[in-house]
């Protein structure tokens, strides 16, 4: 399969690529390791006529360790690709979930090539849209192609393709803020707020912007902490749902104090089960807990697409992922 | 359609080519420069049979362009032996009967040199796991995994590109 006709841009560093962007006016795309945007090209999903290569900028694929006041602050640079999240101690062993997760992507040699701002940025899929031009041609384009009807949600009034990666739930549970530049300056925002809650568009990023860094505070000495990935093979799949848990315990390490249990590959953003967390709050964690707080994982999640799953089969295996991430934390104390 | 001049270093080897912005590595190997024993298969990143090594890691092919391979170290697998002896993954392959059609195989042998180099004496889980990226339709992946289980810790080295056979 051949990629489509384009201009390559080299930028010299992070604000040369913002004001290429700029300059080109939405008719230019970023990418860094390109094992999502390189496939979409080929696709004919995108066809940008400018392609911004990344990977050429230096200096910004780091993991440090900063004291900020008195807070452990934990760097990463966008372009640390996940092979290098994945095997670094520090992140194995302060950031457990989020060393679990980006290991868990895709197959090791896309680990090797993509980068964790690729994986934040990733677009959101659906059985429809992740087709080449010539597939996709025999139906009407659909809301994120660019025409007015969804596939994976009878008579949906918006795009429902979900988000499909592993890092970010796992993210959002350690609290992680983006660093987004543009050619005027930059500002964080949370990993929570980045995503715009549809299918289309996936994040917040305008035209002329760029992910410099993600930024996770230090977990508390006493917090547990687990993944859960469900896929039909074990290996290089995207996840059918998968499960971030984070768990702040009391000082006796048996009460939870407080509690992030994040959701993904269901809804096009990644789902924060508050009424998991509610249950969890101020309660011992107990096989009987697991049970209660669990089944209660979908409440308040919108209608859930037909992407490759049924919804049904779908909103089920979110009650079990959360169940399994759950347990997954009292079996690490 | 404009074409720019690329330096190459593959397989210890010098190349000067004029490619387009949108060539693949995987379209520039083959059908450039004559090293055919990396393979064209599914195009997105779903298979490894494109699978090289570039600097030291193992990546896809067909997703790397080839304006930005320039001045890296690209292993493929016609650089993996001497030239007049098979490297012990690739006799492990054929002694375990790991290979059939044969066009996964280069995909899968690479894939092994990248696991090695980073666990030189893998279980069969991280086996599986380092594999993982590798698709095969034919074997059954039992016998690949033997292969590669049979392989003793030193076969890990990577050749040294600045050698010239």
């Amino acid at each position: 399969m051949r990629l489509p006709k384009f201009e390559y841009l080299k930028p010299k560093n992070i604000s040369d690529a913002c004001s290429l962007l700029k300059d080109h006016k939405g008719s230019a795309r970023v990418f860094a390791g390109g094992t999502d945007f390189l496939v979409s090209l080929k696709q004919r999903i995108s066809t940008p006529p400018y392609v911004i290569g990344l990977n050429s900028i230096e200096g910004l694929d780091y993991i440090v360790d900063n004291n900020n006041n008195g807070t452990r602050l934990l760097r990463i640079g966008a372009l640390t690709t996940l092979t290098a999240v994945s095997s670094s101690d520090l992140i194995k062993k302060k950031f457990p979930i989020l060393a679990d997760s980006s290991c868990n992507v895709a197959s090791e040699q896309i680990r090797n090539m993509g980068t964790i701002g690729g994986n934040i940025c990733l677009d959101t899929r659906c059985w429809y849209y992740n087709q080449t031009k010539l597939w996709r041609d025999i139906r009407p384009p659909c809301f994120k192609t660019g025409g007015s009807v969804c596939y994976a949600v009878k008579s949906g009034k918006e795009c429902h393709a979900a988000n499909s990666s592993d890092t970010v739930p796992a993210l959002i549970a350690l609290g992680a803020k983006v660093k987004i530049v543009n050619a005027n300056g930059d500002k964080m925002v949370t990993l929570e707020e980045f995503y715009t809650g549809k299918g289309e568009p996936v994040n917040i990023l305008n035209d002329d912007e760029v992910i410099e860094e993600i930024v996770i505070p230090e977990s508390p000495e006493s917090s547990k902490e687990s993944f859960i990935k469900l896929t039909i093979r074990e290996g290089l799949e995207f996840p059918i749902v998968n499960s971030a848990v984070l768990l702040t315990m009391d000082d006796s390490g048996k009460k939870c104090m407080d509690a992030s249990v994040l959701v993904g590959g269901v809804l096009s953003y990644p789902f924060r089960a508050k009424k998991t967390e509610e249950t969890l709050k101020g309660n011992k964690i107990n096989e009987n807990l697991i049970e209660e707080a669990s089944k209660i994982a979908t409440e308040g999640m919108g209608p859930i697409a037909h992407i490759l799953h049924a919804p049904g089969y779908k909103r089920q295996m979110v009650q079990v992922c959360v169940k399994r991430a759950l347990r997954k934390t009292i079996r690490t104390c | 359609m404009t074409r720019r001049i690329v330096k190459l270093r593959i397989n210890g080897d010098d190349h000067e080519v004029a490619v387009k912005s949108w060539d693949t590595l995987l379209e520039v190997l083959r059908e450039e420069i004559g090293l055919t024993g990396t393979k064209n298969s599914c195009g997105l990143g779903n298979c490894g049979a494109c699978t090289v090594i570039i600097d030291g890691q193992a990546v896809l092919a067909c997703l790397t362009l080839t304006v930005e391979a320039e001045g890296k170290e690209i292993l493929t697998i016609e650089g993996i032996s001497d030239g007049n002896s098979l490297h012990p993954i690739q006799k492990a392959f054929i002694e375990h009967g790991a290979i059939q059609c044969g066009h996964c195989t280069p995909g899968m042998v690479m894939a092994t040199m990248a696991l090695l180099d980073k666990t030189p004496k893998p279980t069969e889980e991280e086996i599986r796991k380092g594999l993982s990226g590798n698709f095969c339709r034919c074997t059954g992946y039992v016998k690949v995994i033997d292969a590669v289980s049979s392989l003793s810790s030193e076969v890990s080295k990577m050749p040294d590109s600045t050698d010239k056979h």
